[in-house]
């Protein structure tokens, strides 16, 4: 086996930290914008009905 | 088909290619690009931790501009623009500083490190966008427009002293890599990935500043 291979560190548990906390930031958010764009869009129709 | 109509087609089409965009960043990261030899795998942070970086960025812009444009012509639809760019600039603001913590937490056996210039002026740069949207939240968003305008301006003029604040220590009193400064990414899928991820988070800001926007304006006519 290479020794770079040999040699590279486990930080696989902080990668997954950083991406979970980057996703579950992002998504949040996203959820967020959604929930409020679709409660906008059942005003409109009820108020155009 | 309706001008409305037409819009929302086109809104689903950009949120499609933006969706994509990320996940090909994604595929990039995590199956092409090969571990980095000193590091590991936590490596790959850098590419969203970087690309939130300059989202963030984009955001102070899009806030400088919306402020600026606000106090010129005291139309409040730029206000919502600076407001809904805010909100986005704190998202990504939180993700690279998180992201970055994690990273040196692994890299140098510390959450965070005083002494290290980069560190503490984002830190600057997420006080004062955190200020910027607790400060909208206390009252009437009109009122409110004028000083948040000027947190605004504010948070924007941080923007160059976390990019320069490299530049005014040598590179032996720093932690922080300067990664593209010193042409650090040999492989050539680093720099594809690099500039995708990039560009795909960038759009991402892009795309929720425009739905914040909309959002803000909604609201106020349906309030009307």
């Amino acid at each position: 086996m290479p020794e770079a291979i040999e040699s590279v560190p486990n930080t696989f548990p902080a990668l997954f930290a950083a991406y979970t906390v980057i996703w579950v930031l992002l998504s949040a958010y996203i959820i967020m914008l959604g929930r409020r764009i679709a409660r906008l869009e059942r005003k409109e129709r009820s108020g155009s009905k | 088909m309706s001008l409305k109509a037409g819009l929302e087609k086109f809104q689903s089409a950009i949120i499609s290619a933006v969706s994509l965009s990320v996940l090909y960043a994604l595929y990039l990261v995590f199956m092409v690009v090969p571990n980095e030899r000193v590091m590991g795998p936590i490596q790959r942070i850098f590419y969203f931790h970087v690309g939130s970086a300059v989202a963030c960025y984009c955001a102070a812009g899009i806030v400088l501009l919306g402020s600026l444009m606000y106090l010129a012509t005291r139309n409040i639809k730029h206000d919502y623009l600076s407001h809904a760019a805010a909100e986005v600039g704190l998202l990504f603001c939180t993700i690279t500083l998180i992201s970055g913590m994690i990273w040196g937490k692994s890299a140098w056996n510390t959450w965070f490190d005083w002494r290290e210039p980069r560190l503490v002026t984002f830190l600057l740069l997420w006080i004062i966008f955190f200020s910027l949207n607790l400060f909208r939240t206390l009252g009437d968003p009109d009122r409110m427009a004028r000083q948040a305008s000027a947190l605004g301006i504010l948070s924007a003029l941080t923007v160059p002293l976390v990019v320069f604040s490299v530049k005014l220590l040598p590179q032996s009193a720093q932690l922080h890599p300067q990664v593209v400064e010193n042409s650090g990414l040999k492989h050539p899928t680093y720099w594809t990935a690099f500039f995708l991820s990039m560009a795909a988070l960038t759009a991402l800001q892009f795309l929720l500043i425009w739905l914040r926007w909309r959002i803000a304006a909604l609201e106020r006519t349906k309030n009307a």
